[in-house]
């Protein structure tokens, strides 16, 4: 099961996590955003990034992005997601994490696995 | 043929293998002399002198009541499941990681394979209880327990697996699990009655639709 700590100071506020296995669905384990060092209430989102396949009423498909999961962290907290609050939440493509303002101090700990 | 074996209800010791094995008898019916180019299989018995087991995914990202038909044939835009060597028998074990969608299969394209004897009793997409008639559901063959079994030879007519997403998701990935058993064979000419008795019949895909 891979996991993964990173900050959200990505220039344009996405961070991509996870690209692997395209033949499985990314299923969320764990998720902690510590926003102790943060520079103020923080929007981080997980956003899902994926072209679907040509369908019969699809014929050119185009890239979809949309959000599975958002939280809204105060300045100084730092908030635990356990698998209850996790368990639909499931990635179909590319696995990125997005906030609001970027932000050096705002650390993200994510773990997956596929399904 | 079209294979959809349910769960075991007693095991058997030794156990018997899911897949065909060296030295197995296949027979091909009578009813293959209906399938055009693949009419030179009717009524042989092939004995299977090397198998090579080659899995496969295949993956697809399909939005809400849509679906895509993938055809599993070596057709010009295919997945190119099927043998080119004419003394080639694929034997496909297919399974489903979990998802919310159904899988038709039809053979050939437009010709559904599951269907009740009553005239309006035939898959229909469209409807929302015929859509349910005959669909394969990612549980009745899970990914790491394949249960749905097709037969491939060279030149058979296109397999399609239509595959829909049933409501409740904006888009759902569907994932298949092929395991495809590489079988060679060689003919005997003249079986043994016993032979014959070992054998797996390979049925044609009209005789599920009498």
């Amino acid at each position: 099961m891979p996991s993964l700590v990173t900050n959200l100071a990505a220039v344009g506020l996405v961070t991509v996590v996870a690209t692997e296995k395209p033949n499985a669905k990314k299923k969320i384990t764990a998720l902690v955003i510590d926003n102790a060092a943060g520079g103020g209430a923080r929007i981080v989102q997980i956003q899902d990034r994926f072209t679907p396949s040509i369908t019969n009423a699809v014929p050119v498909p185009v890239v979809q992005t949309p959000s599975r999961f958002l939280a809204t962290i105060g300045a100084t907290n730092v908030w635990n997601f356990d698998d209850k609050e996790l368990d639909n939440v499931e990635v179909l493509g590319q696995l990125e994490l997005i906030i609001d303002v970027a932000d050096a101090g705002c650390i993200v700990t994510i773990a997956w696995e596929h399904e | 043929m079209i294979d959809l074996r349910p769960p075991t209800e007693a095991t058997v010791s030794p156990g018997v293998p899911k897949l065909l094995q060296d030295n197995y008898y296949v027979r091909f019916t009578d009813a293959w002399k209906e399938s055009g180019k693949c009419a030179h299989f009717a009524g042989n018995l092939y004995q299977i002198k090397r198998t090579n087991q080659v899995p496969y995914d295949l993956h697809y990202i399909i939005p809400t009541a849509d679906f895509r038909d993938v055809n599993l044939s070596n057709a010009a835009g295919g997945e190119r499941i099927y043998p080119e060597n004419t003394k080639t028998l694929y034997e496909v074990a297919i399974g489903f990681r979990p998802g919310d969608y159904l899988v038709d299969i039809f053979l050939p394209a437009g010709v559904d394979v599951s269907r009740l004897e009553q005239a309006n009793m035939i898959p229909n997409l469209a409807n929302v209880g015929l859509r349910y008639l005959g669909a394969v559901k990612p549980s009745d063959s899970p990914y790491d327990d394949k249960r749905l079994f097709l037969y491939f030879v060279k030149d058979l007519e296109p397999i399609i697996l239509r595959t829909y997403v049933d409501g409740g998701v904006a888009f759902e990935k569907c994932t298949f699990g092929l395991l495809i058993n590489k079988c060679y064979l060689q003919q005997i000419v003249s079986p043994t009655s016993e032979q014959i008795k070992l054998s797996k019949e390979i049925l044609y895909y009209n005789e599920l639709r009498w």
